[in-house]
């Protein structure tokens, strides 16, 4: 028999899934998941996509998923996590969907993201910032992720693994692995 | 003799380089901005309204795909509509009609388009074309 797995939810937690579950209060408790987890989840998004526009339309299919499917939720990991886990999910979908509408390579794709960054109205960077920003696009995805999910947001190594279905050992090599990359072609090409 | 470098650095200043690098990016974590307004405009009303619209198109979607299908059966069933037959009786009525009772063969020529037969000593297999077998024992 398949045991569920217990997770640390806070009571505030359980309180708003219980809402958000049951019919008669699901929009008001969802206006309330909105309000609480839309600037974590733009950005969670907005790192991976880079582009403003881009994450303004995977955000809106984001919480509509999670409004889709909050029944289905198993209660086997946090909300957050849940949602990162959509979030991520959505926003792969979505670059697929941009390279499979363009004719892109990965590689050229994330050239022209970056490349945008530069003409970004919303993009508050110098060059070493859209240099970083590019060393981290072209890393492995599992790379990508974990760096960004500990280096931005200071996830622990538990919390990734439950988003990304691996095991904390991989992920801390992983995660080693990108911080290496990382600090090698900064150090290589900045000149100072 | 004049010294080379008259600057001193901190103790390993250059080999902290690079991490400082990163320490100092840490710090500007939000090089991402947004439109003015935006999150205050994220609006979860319009959210909901547009899945509740789109459940009710696929909603309707569905109803009007399983009504169409059904329809469809319904009128396939009517026209398509076969005629009961008891096959041990139709078997029966084929071997009186058609046994030769001296010569002990069977003479098969009506009825049975939609069935093979061998005969196996005194036991008739007839199968038609489902693959449903009808035995019949010839005493």
């Amino acid at each position: 028999m398949k045991r569920k797995k217990s997770v640390l939810i806070s009571d505030q937690e359980k309180e708003l899934l219980q809402r958000l579950k049951n019919s008669k209060s699901k929009d008001n408790a969802f206006r309330e998941l909105v309000n609480q987890s839309k600037k974590n989840l733009y950005f969670q998004i907005r790192r991976l996509l880079l582009s403003h526009e881009d994450t303004n339309d995977v955000l809106q299919n984001v919480y509509l998923k999670i409004y889709r499917s909050i029944q289905k939720f198993k209660e086997e990991s946090k909300l957050s996590t849940w949602m990162y886990r959509i979030a991520y999910n959505e926003s792969m979908n979505y670059l697929k969907s941009k390279e499979k509408k363009y004719f892109f390579s990965s590689e050229i794709m994330y050239n022209t993201m970056i490349n945008n960054l530069r003409q970004d109205p919303y993009f508050d960077g110098d060059e070493l910032d859209i240099k970083l920003q590019g060393i981290i696009a072209k890393l492995p995805p599992k790379q990508k992720l974990v760096f960004q999910m500990k280096y931005y947001d200071d996830l622990k190594f538990k919390e990734i693994s439950q988003i990304l279905g691996t095991s904390v050992g991989a992920l801390k090599t992983s995660y080693h692995l990108a911080k290496n990359k990382i600090k090698k072609e900064i150090s290589e090409n900045q000149t100072f | 003799m004049r010294k080379s470098n008259s600057f001193k650095v901190p103790k390993k200043y250059f080999e902290n380089f690079d991490v400082e690098i990163l320490e100092k990016l840490k710090f500007k974590k939000n090089v991402f901005t947004f439109p003015q307004n935006y999150f205050e405009n994220i609006d979860s009303e319009k959210i909901i309204e547009i899945e509740k619209s789109r459940s009710f198109f696929r909603n309707l979607l569905i109803t009007s795909s399983v009504t169409m299908s059904l329809m469809i059966l319904f009128i396939l069933n009517t026209f398509n509509k076969k005629e009961f037959v008891d096959e041990t009786f139709l078997v029966n009525d084929i071997l009186e009609e058609n046994f030769d009772y001296m010569n002990q063969n069977l003479m098969i020529n009506q009825y049975s388009s939609n069935y093979t037969y061998q005969n196996y000593d005194n036991q008739i297999i007839m199968s038609n074309f489902d693959g449903d077998f009808d035995y019949l024992i010839i005493d």
